[in-house]
């Protein structure tokens, strides 16, 4: 059995111990913030990893088991719809809070695929879960945050900000949800502007041709590149291509992975940040994350575009640990500047349902047809650093613990519960 | 009670949120009792909170007013020895924070003094001060300025490190802690 098999056995094996009551939980660590003390549920972008990543199994290998997980993923979101159509506590980072973006468009995708798969499988139950995404698509999405004065979707109902791959995460839920009820109109009243959009973020030339901007506001464009978040525009991009037949969509997503792939480090690593003059914040380098880029480069190779991606690869599956889980980054301690520390930063070697979810869908979707392994996970443990401290990380099926350099525990989440126990303000950083 | 219902689009301002997590993380999971004198805050609240006038494992009290907080002290007395008192109090440089301009009442914290008066009362009713914090500190706020300055010059390598710059400084302990926006006192009862 090859190595993409057993890291996903792993792998899910490890989501399996980071479900409580509600769903997946587990604490956050990114780019823009943390959320290291909420631990409970998030029903955000990680569930449209897991539930492709799991209709991805059950169509592979046919086994039932598979889709039921699925469905179980399916049924948190629908749980967990408040009255407002929101999904709670779907903010990730921003835990805890709800109308996360694009959190809840990834969390519709979820329910439409599942909601598609049962449907093509012609199997009951599946307008529940279309139900659900339509009505946050409807009444957020499509009711608060489109500008029909700007034709855009906006990232916040206070102000006129846009964000292309967040917009583009929004135009993937809508692909599914047209598809399912065939509601056409919305390709051009909706779907073809936000694209057009996205595309007028795109750099046209120079260093960083292909780049799409990471956000606007109003006229002001905001000149960052952020390669994992312009490989979430590249699938949004391909179906515009396919589905409204119109060549700029498919000229643009070639566009972003020929960017990406210059950008690739020889060890197959990205920068985080690239900016307009050729600078980049390197760090952190993400790890688990990478699945996006892969699954972004795989969505353009049937185009003919063939850029091997089998370094980055390589660099996500080195990142797996024998829990299971994959962490995050390297050089998060470097973030503020710097260089990192020979000991890994606590943020790089945390294991993130929200990014491990991305890692497991691509490599979910690689597998040969046949079960997986049978594989066991182990308790992960490793020293590192967090805001100048040593800490011992260990991290069990049942819990992640942390101690200072004298044994004492400073920090410690059971799994399933809520909320992390800490007496340390260190772990309050947002 | 379900966790994380307030939309992102109507969050409280940041330090009071980071201040309400600070909670969480030291009430390991018990509900607690709650005197809450910031209306504007009783969604955060609820979204994390099960809310209870009777817990005796700990309590967090949000703005202290100068009405009447020698009042609630008392609704404090039943809590069990050793039990956490979790004080959030906005400080004088709360005033700068354009969301809490509109917000009613004296708070305590806001006059110069104001908290070291309620810490001798709560000391007096049996409570021990074991740790003190300042959230949003003047050094933030000040990287945070540079910062922006700095994506202006079209520095905006430079401005992202000292962003984060920032965020690493976003709370402090001890004699800088009342400088910053919001106070989180830790009080033990009965000395801890």
């Amino acid at each position: 059995m090859g190595r993409i098999e057993t890291a996903v056995a792993r792998l899910e094996l490890w989501l399996e111990t980071m479900r409580g009551a509600g769903g997946y939980g587990g604490p956050v660590a990114h780019w823009w913030q943390q959320s290291l003390v909420y631990t409970g549920p998030g029903l955000d972008w990680r569930y449209e990893g897991i539930v492709a990543g799991y209709l991805s199994l059950w169509q592979r290998t046919g086994q039932q088991i598979w889709l039921d997980k699925a469905k179980r993923a399916g049924g948190d979101l629908i749980n967990g719809q408040l009255e407002n159509s929101h999904f709670a506590a779907s903010a990730f980072e921003l835990n805890p809070a709800s109308g996360g973006t694009p959190h809840e468009a990834a969390a519709d995708c979820a329910l439409l695929l599942l909601a598609k798969s049962l449907k093509q499988a012609e199997q009951s139950g599946w307008e529940k879960y279309l139900v659900a995404a339509e009505r946050n698509l409807t009444d957020y999405f499509i009711g608060r945050l489109w500008s029909d004065e700007h034709r855009v979707f906006r990232d916040s109902p206070n102000g006129l900000t846009f964000v292309p791959n967040k917009a583009a995460t929004i135009c993937e839920a809508l692909f599914e949800l047209v598809a399912l009820t065939g509601k056409s109109d919305w390709l051009e009243q909706y779907i073809r502007p936000t694209l057009d959009k996205i595309i007028e973020h795109q750099v046209k030339s120079g260093k960083v041709a292909g780049a799409v901007a990471q956000n606007s506001f109003g006229a002001r464009r905001i000149e960052k590149y952020f390669p994992i978040y312009n490989a979430r525009c590249v699938v949004a991009l391909l179906r515009g291509y396919e589905v409204l037949a119109e060549k700029k969509y498919f000229e643009a997503a070639l566009a972003i992975v020929a960017f990406i792939s210059r950008w690739l480090r020889p060890d197959g690593s990205l920068p985080t940040v690239i900016y307009e003059n050729g600078e980049v914040s390197r760090y952190p380098l993400w790890v688990a994350p990478l699945g996006d880029v892969l699954r972004a480069a795989e969505a353009v190779r049937p185009y003919g575009f063939n850029r091997n991606f089998g370094t980055t690869l390589d660099y996500l599956l080195a990142g797996q640990d024998i829990s299971g889980g994959i962490q995050t980054a390297r050089g998060f301690a470097a973030q503020a500047g710097g260089k990192p520390s020979t000991i890994p930063d606590l943020r790089d070697i945390l294991h993130v349902a929200g990014w491990c979810d991305k890692a497991f869908r691509y490599l979910a979707s690689q597998i040969e047809a046949a079960p997986l392994p049978e594989v066991a996970i182990e308790p992960f443990e490793a020293e590192c650093i967090f805001q100048g401290k040593k800490l011992h990380f260990l991290e069990t099926a049942e819990r992640v613990e942390i101690r200072q350099s004298d044994a004492k525990i400073v920090y410690s989440w059971q799994k399933g519960q809520a909320w992390a126990n800490t007496t340390r303000p260190e772990f309050w950083l947002r | 009670m379900v966790i994380g219902t307030r939309p992102v689009y109507e969050l409280a301002p940041q330090e009071y949120r980071y201040a309400l997590d600070a909670c969480a993380g030291l009430l390991a999971n018990t509900p607690p009792l709650v005197i809450n004198n910031l209306p504007e805050l009783t969604g955060e609240i609820q979204q994390r909170f099960p809310v209870t006038d009777e817990s005796v494992t700990g309590a967090i009290w949000l703005e202290p007013m100068r009405l009447d907080w020698s009042g609630q002290i008392k609704k404090l007395e039943n809590l069990a020895n050793g039990a956490p008192l979790l004080v959030i109090a906005s400080q004088p440089l709360a005033r700068i924070l354009p969301e809490r301009r509109g917000w009613q009442g004296q708070p305590v914290g806001l006059r110069p003094g104001g908290l070291g008066q309620l810490r001798r009362a709560l000391q007096r009713s049996g409570f021990s001060l074991s740790a003190r914090y300042g959230l949003h500190t003047p050094l933030s706020i000040g990287l945070n300025l540079l910062s922006g300055r700095l994506d202006r010059l079209g520095q905006k390598a430079l401005a992202d490190r000292v962003y984060f710059a920032a965020r690493l400084r976003y709370r402090s302990t001890g004699l800088t802690a009342p400088l910053a926006t919001v106070g989180l006192w830790h009080f033990s009862k009965g000395g801890g």
